[in-house]
């Protein structure tokens, strides 16, 4: 195929825009493919990363799929894509309403103030959070108590006889393996992603004034606009960042890693594939292991896209 | 058709911005090049993961004096997050880049084999036999460079290698830091408590004080970190016996407490059920209560930056962290003073009977340096070495540190005098059950649920019992895979192999094993008939008679390796012992 494509005729006629697309191709080819097929190749073997490299066939796959921690890093996968999609929904409405500005200046001057936090390393931030957290000085207890909430929380605590929010005792929202989930959940919170936003409002940007024009005439309302034309209109960038968010899921454990450690938390209750897959790696060194782990979680993600392919049907 | 916008100056500015930076790249890039590649000295490299303060600033210091003793060598400082020093250190080792000097250790489950250590690093024992010429004026002059240390690196001897192939010139111990201004007015004394139950008392006292004057502040400011120093003080009081009971369960002379600790949980000679071993965790979670709440959860910083903000009156901390402890109390307007955790003794109603005091320190080195077999000079590295470990630049470097100096004839700056390592005591011996990260992982999962309060010990014991096997087999196998490359660990191998004999339930898996094991032992016979030590029959013998591997062991390893350095000229009195 390639071949009936570059054509000599062609490669003669146009040297030099091949000579410009060698240096990517030669570093994607280097630094994203080479590792990957490296991945798959050792996959079948007892590799620890350096000398020992015996063939075992489908061994470390077998025992992937018997290994418990990595099937319950998967199931806490399973509930943060679930609470992440409704996490994007901040992002949206985000968008929308920058998009709708009457003001070109202000709409401007918030889309910058949404750039600068991006200059904010990811560990800072990661830091933030988990300070954010801290039961004794974090934000999060303080706010809780200053709002009344705790006290709201104490007394449902009391009526469901949960143990988790009890007066007088400050939640350990980092070290309790009842508050674990939730805590990544809130994570972030109002969840309301940079490159989500700049991405939904290039959509928006390309919804076509007299759309808009025809809705008034029509009465419409602004949610229904929202819910009729906008959202609607932007499912192509809906779907781009669904599967960003999937793949962003699935791969992450920087967040785990720093926040609990490599034992995951108490009971191992924060593990997730990556996490699981990076211990194995560098921790255990069993590299062949860790790579099986990679391509089971290759798959995921390639199943997970393709059902939200289908599922998330753009109106062309 | 409408007329294009002007581009405005500002869209050059990005643009411009771009240049600038690439501009500013390519000149940093050959200034470093210069100084590095362009250069006609020799480079060495050393990195270390240790951030505290001013360690960074006396090894620049060493390495200023050295270079100026030597215009033709330069020396460039690593340093790297102890976060990321594993895997910085694995992937040079493997990618053979690594720096010529390195500080030993993190390596985890890879570095625990011998065969890595004999792979990537030299072995400095022939060195250490002859004098450090850098003591030339001292007490040390002419002394061998292996005695001028306190304790002759004897932890620094690895026993499967027969070999060192590390030197540390600082020593370790732990002790609790009280604020004496805090603890004045909560107490009205000056002194801190010295038996276990006044300590508890003195907590709940802190905690009346906090509760009736509405502050937050919390008896003992803590993180996981300091938690793991508290429950091996007070855990370790109470299960020596544990300990020196499960002392080469498995026969192979290494001293290793995990695996020896799992041999002896297999034989049935240890049960976490047992009532010491509950004394034990009782004994370490009667403190918990007056930690800062969520330690478990906490970075070894954040209790740090309690203390130093005076929201706790007692830190457990280590040497090392003593120096940046100082700094901050200075800051804070506060003095520090140092106990040791007090112990209950042998009339305590609870744990009386299980008392045995305290544990004799660790002779072991804190931040110890390696030559790493990849160096382009590793006769410069090991003479860098000569220069850091001599008598009056180590001193200079630990007083500029703040750490515990171990080589003969210095002094400590002042505040380490309370950190001065006590050697009397119970031997130091160790009643892990982690021997890979699996276990190891599986001890703090479950011990972070007990001490939380989540569970009872009773449950804590019971999900440990459950969960332990599958787990300790998987750090058994993940240990065969490597150790069987390693022909030293031969003898590891097999008690390894002998192990998973033990306790394997599948007929199938135990042929597997059998064959192994018989493979091991040919090998092992093979290594050490090369030596012209023992015949084949005898080694044969070995995993029948372990009684006698243990006495091969010792004799080879000690008798007629370790000898070639007990025999050399001892240390000259007059230096500080």
């Amino acid at each position: 195929m390639i071949a009936r494509i570059i054509t000599r005729k062609r490669l003669v006629a146009y040297w030099y825009i091949y000579l410009l697309v060698l240096p990517s191709i030669l570093i994607v080819s280097l630094f994203s493919y080479a590792p990957a097929i490296s991945g798959i190749y050792h996959a079948f073997f007892r590799w620890n990363g350096d000398y020992i490299n015996d063939f075992v066939g489908l061994a470390n796959f077998a025992e992937a799929f018997q290994d418990p921690v990595l099937w319950g890093g998967f199931g806490l996968i399973g509930i943060l894509v679930l609470f992440n999609i409704f996490k994007m929904i901040p992002s949206v409405l985000t968008a929308v309403v920058i998009n709708r500005l009457k003001s070109e200046k202000a709409a401007y001057v918030y889309k910058v103030l949404f750039v600068v936090p991006m200059i904010i390393p990811g560990m800072v931030s990661l830091l933030i959070w988990k300070f954010f957290f801290d039961s004794n000085a974090g934000m999060l207890n303080l706010l809780l108590h200053k709002t009344g909430i705790m006290q709201l929380l104490c007394s449902v605590d009391s009526f469901f006889h949960w143990g988790i929010f009890v007066a007088g005792i400050n939640p350990i929202w980092l070290g309790d393996t009842n508050l674990i989930i939730p805590s990544l959940i809130f994570w972030g919170f109002p969840w309301v992603g940079v490159v989500g936003v700049l991405i939904y409002l290039a959509g928006l940007q390309n919804i076509d004034q007299s759309i808009y024009e025809a809705a008034d005439l029509d009465g419409i309302s602004s949610f229904q606009k929202l819910l009729r034309i906008e959202f609607p209109l932007i499912m192509s960038q809906v779907r781009i960042n669904l599967v960003m968010m999937i793949i962003g899921t699935l791969q992450d454990y920087a967040l785990i890693l720093v926040l609990f450690g490599k034992e995951a938390g108490p009971n191992g209750k924060a593990m997730v594939p990556g996490l699981y897959m990076f211990i194995n790696a560098f921790v255990n060194q069993r590299a062949g292991y860790a790579c099986a782990i990679g391509i089971i979680m290759f798959a995921f993600i390639l199943i997970l896209t393709e059902i939200n392919n289908r599922l998330v049907t753009v109106d062309k | 058709m409408a007329r294009e916008k002007p581009i405005n100056w500002l869209s050059y500015l990005g643009i411009g911005l771009v240049v600038a930076s690439y501009i500013g790249a390519i000149v940093n890039t050959f200034t470093i090049g210069k100084e590095i590649v362009w250069t006609n000295k020799k480079v060495i490299r050393i990195c270390h993961w240790q951030l505290e303060s001013g360690f960074r600033e006396a090894v620049t210091g060493t390495i200023a004096a050295y270079e100026k003793l030597h215009p033709d060598v330069k020396i460039i400082q690593i340093p790297i997050t102890d976060k990321a020093y594993r895997q910085f250190l694995i992937t040079q080792l493997i990618g053979g880049t690594a720096p010529d000097l390195i500080e030993f250790g993190q390596l985890g489950a890879y570095g625990a084999l011998d065969n890595v250590t004999a792979r990537y690093f030299y072995p400095l024992g022939q060195y250490l036999k002859q004098p450090n010429e850098y003591n030339v004026g001292t007490n040390l002059e002419g002394v061998p460079w292996v005695h001028t240390f306190k304790h002759e690196l004897e932890y620094n001897w690895d026993p499967n290698n027969l070999d060192y192939y590390s030197i540390g010139i600082t020593g370790v111990s732990q002790r609790l830091a009280y604020n004496k201004q805090l603890m004045k007015a909560i107490t009205g004394k000056e002194t801190p408590p010295q038996t276990f139950r006044e300590f508890i008392a003195f907590c709940k006292g802190v905690q009346h004080y906090a509760d009736s004057t509405k502050q937050k502040i919390y008896p003992i400011a803590a993180a996981r970190y300091q938690f793991e120093g508290i429950a091996s003080d007070l855990g370790g009081a109470l299960t020596r016996t544990i300990g020196l009971d499960s002392i080469d369960r498995n026969y192979n002379a290494d001293g290793d407490p995990g695996i020896e600790g799992f041999t002896s949980w297999v034989e049935g000679k240890f049960s976490f059920a047992s009532e010491r071993a509950k004394a034990a965790s009782e004994l370490s979670k009667e403190i918990v209560p007056f930690l800062e709440p969520g330690f478990m959860a906490r970075d070894r910083q954040d209790a740090a930056f309690s203390f130093a903000q005076q929201r706790a009156v007692i830190i457990p901390t280590w040497s090392w962290d003593m120096n940046s402890q100082v700094g901050q109390a200075k800051e804070s307007g506060f003095d520090i003073g140092i106990m040791r955790f007090p112990l209950p003794d042998s009339t305590d109603a609870v744990y009386g009977k299980y008392v045995e005091g305290y544990a004799a320190e660790s002779k072991s080195f804190d931040m110890p340096f390696a030559v790493c077999r990849f160096s382009q000079h590793p006769d410069i590295a090991i003479d860098f070495l000569r220069f850091y470990s001599s008598q009056k630049v180590a001193e200079t470097f630990c007083k500029k540190i703040g750490w515990l100096c171990t080589v003969r004839g210095t002094e400590n700056i002042d505040f380490m005098q309370g950190f001065e390592p006590s050697y009397k005591g119970y031997p130091n011996v160790g009643s892990s059950m982690t021997f890979g990260n699996e276990t190891d992982n599986l001890s703090f999962q479950l011990r972070w649920e007990y001490f939380s309060g989540k569970t009872t010990f009773d449950s804590y014991v019971n999900s440990y019992s459950s969960k332990f096997l599958p787990v300790a087999l998987k750090d058994c196998n993940s240990s065969l895979m490597t150790l069987r490359n390693s022909l030293p660990s031969a003898a590891q191998t097999i008690s390894h192999l002998s192990l998973l004999h033990e306790i394997s339930a599948d007929t199938a898996q135990e042929a597997k094993v059998l064959l192994r094991l018989q493979n091991s032992v040919d090998g092992y016979a093979g290594y050490w008939a090369s030596l012209q030590a023992f015949s084949y029959d005898f080694m044969n013998a070995m995993t029948q008679d372990n009684e006698r591997t243990r006495a091969i062991k010792n004799e080879l390893q000690y008798k007629m390796f370790r000898d070639d350095f007990v025999n050399v000229p001892p240390a000259p009195q007059g230096g500080k012992p």
